[in-house]
């Protein structure tokens, strides 16, 4: 074992202001390693291991800790005496002087820069051993390891539906922050010009992710439709009304109250609490925004919903080009508004024919389940959807609505509380 | 003030709300602790919405026939679970409670 690496010990302070100990690994870590990856979500392992990895077989754990101080190097990060992530090289058999790298963080940990400050722990230990490139393979769907290669000054691309980045060792990193600062970890790298020309036109991958989500969205345009259509409102100021809210969730939770007699206020702070979830995609979709000419960065905005949100982010670093996205953006955010609009009117039109007590009125409470269920995925969220439930039930006495907002708030200081995993 | 009223007053709180953190206050420059409460939003708002469709009065259900949509609803849960099509499971859970309606008309 080097021991000039072994006498190495640094303590780094992360965004939210936590301290925490770097140390490399040494091979009696195991349990340490071991607990590391035994918290780990499914999703991160996935993201760590780029394939579903339900457990961690011995085999595997004598891999992890077998470092010797060249060609294998592990970095640790300790936060008091909880072990809360793990940065490796490892040398590339057929490319000596590369360095394949690989980066863990805890769930509770993740998106507080501890992912830089280990890769630069890692980074600084494979120039000392000689190694002149690193090399990352990430899932392309690990939107903060691309934000961290971006950080980095990588170079990338795509191999077997993999991306993959390179680095020379000895680069300056401009971009990245030093340990306290708010390194930039959000958005996806920039490509090389190579990448660029061998990529799909933007306009026709937009058009195919859009058409089968249109399909998707239009029953639930319909219901909106039925909906907004049985107040007292004539049916062009509907539609227009539609588009500028441009939300079926929150059309529906705004059309219910406005039904059940709710006051103005009510309705309007019901809406900001359903699309409260528009500020998080914006905050997503905030890198690709970022580089945009003013007026695409005021306008190309309204047409953030759930499934624009959800296409534009699942093509990753493919859009990281400026110009791209906007074409993506605008044929996609075109189409599906377009598809949206023709759906809201069928139902406004279809609405004064339909019976009462049509299977139609399962459709509300069946989508906010449906939009719900998917997303109980960890603790917090299970917590705080029960108790919103609970407590809305409970104050559903109160007027105008205001048990919904209760019930809201509750559901989120609830989530808040709960820690991710069992402590 | 006018149904056409309030969806104008929502469009413009849905904008303010999609380019808050593009255009006015970029998102890597919030602490850390509000984004993580953003993310809790979304589960306590449909349920708190799925909660204040289906009760009244302090808990009590606000169904015509509690049985086949509750039924249904489960249906449309497990669909969702499975295949996170929204289409899927709303189609699945209208059509579980025609069947259970039929079903439960027959019964009582």
């Amino acid at each position: 074992v080097n021991t000039m690496i072994e006498a190495e010990h640094q303590e780094a302070v992360l965004t939210d202001g936590d301290r925490v100990v770097l140390r490399p690994v040494r091979p009696d870590d195991r349990a340490l390693v071991e607990t590391v990856f035994s918290s780990l979500s499914a999703e991160s392992r996935r993201m760590r291991f780029l394939v579903p990895m339900p457990r961690y077989s011995n085999r595997l754990l004598d891999f992890l800790t077998d470092v010797d101080g060249t060609d294998h190097v592990a970095w640790l990060a300790m936060s008091g005496d909880a072990p809360v992530g793990i940065a490796r090289y490892v040398r590339v058999h057929d490319e000596p002087t590369t360095a394949e790298v690989a980066v863990t963080v805890v769930d509770d940990h993740q998106g507080r820069g501890l992912g830089s400050l280990l890769v630069e722990a890692v980074r600084a230990a494979a120039g000392r051993n000689g190694f002149e490139r690193l090399l990352w393979n990430v899932h392309p769907e690990n939107v903060a390891a691309q934000g961290l290669m971006r950080a980095l000054g990588m170079s990338w691309g795509y191999r077997d539906g993999t991306l993959v980045g390179y680095l020379p060792v000895d680069a300056a990193s401009p971009t990245y922050a030093a340990p306290g600062g708010s390194p930039d970890v959000t958005g996806p790298p920039a490509p090389t010009p190579d990448v660029v020309a061998r990529l799909p036109r933007a306009g026709l991958s937009a058009v195919a992710d859009i058409l089968p989500v249109i399909a998707s969205t239009a029953p639930f345009g319909m219901l909106v439709g039925v909906s907004t259509g049985a107040l007292p409102i004539d049916p062009v100021a509907a539609l227009t009304g539609s588009l500028l809210v441009y939300g079926g969730s929150a059309q529906l939770a705004a059309t219910t109250l406005l039904d059940a007699g709710a006051g103005v206020a009510t309705v309007l702070l019901a809406v900001l609490v359903v699309q409260a979830r528009l500020l998080l995609y914006g905050a997503a979709l905030e890198p690709a925004f970022r580089e945009q000419p003013a007026l695409f960065r005021w306008l190309a905005p309204v047409t953030i919903v759930d499934q624009t949100y959800a296409v534009a982010t699942s093509r990753g670093s493919e859009l990281a080009d400026p110009a791209r996205f906007r074409r993506y953006w605008l044929t996609a955010g075109l189409l599906l508004g377009l598809g949206w609009l023709a759906a809201v009117g069928v139902g406004i039109a279809l609405g004064p024919v339909l019976p009462v007590d049509s299977p139609l009125s399962i459709a509300i409470p069946a989508t906010f389940t449906s939009l719900l269920v998917p997303r109980l995925v960890n603790r917090p969220a299970v917590a705080g959807a029960a108790t919103a439930a609970l407590v809305t039930a409970l104050a559903s006495p109160l007027p105008h609505g205001l048990g919904l907002l209760l019930g809201v708030a509750a559901g989120v200081t609830a989530a808040s509380l709960t820690p991710r995993r069992k402590s | 003030m006018t149904v056409f009223a309030v969806l104008v007053a929502a469009g413009l709180l849905s904008w303010a709300l999609r380019v808050a953190l593009i255009t006015v206050v970029p998102a890597s420059r919030l602490p850390t602790r509000v984004r993580a409460a953003l993310d809790h939003v979304g589960p306590a708002v449909l349920a708190a919405l799925l909660a204040a469709g289906l009760t009244r009065d302090g808990g009590v259900l606000a169904l015509a026939s509690p049985a086949p949509a509750l039924l249904a609803l489960l249906v449309s849960a497990g669909v969702a679970w499975r295949t996170k099509r929204l289409a899927a499971s709303v189609g699945g859970a209208m059509g579980a409670f025609w069947l259970l309606s039929l079903l439960w008309a027959r019964l009582t």
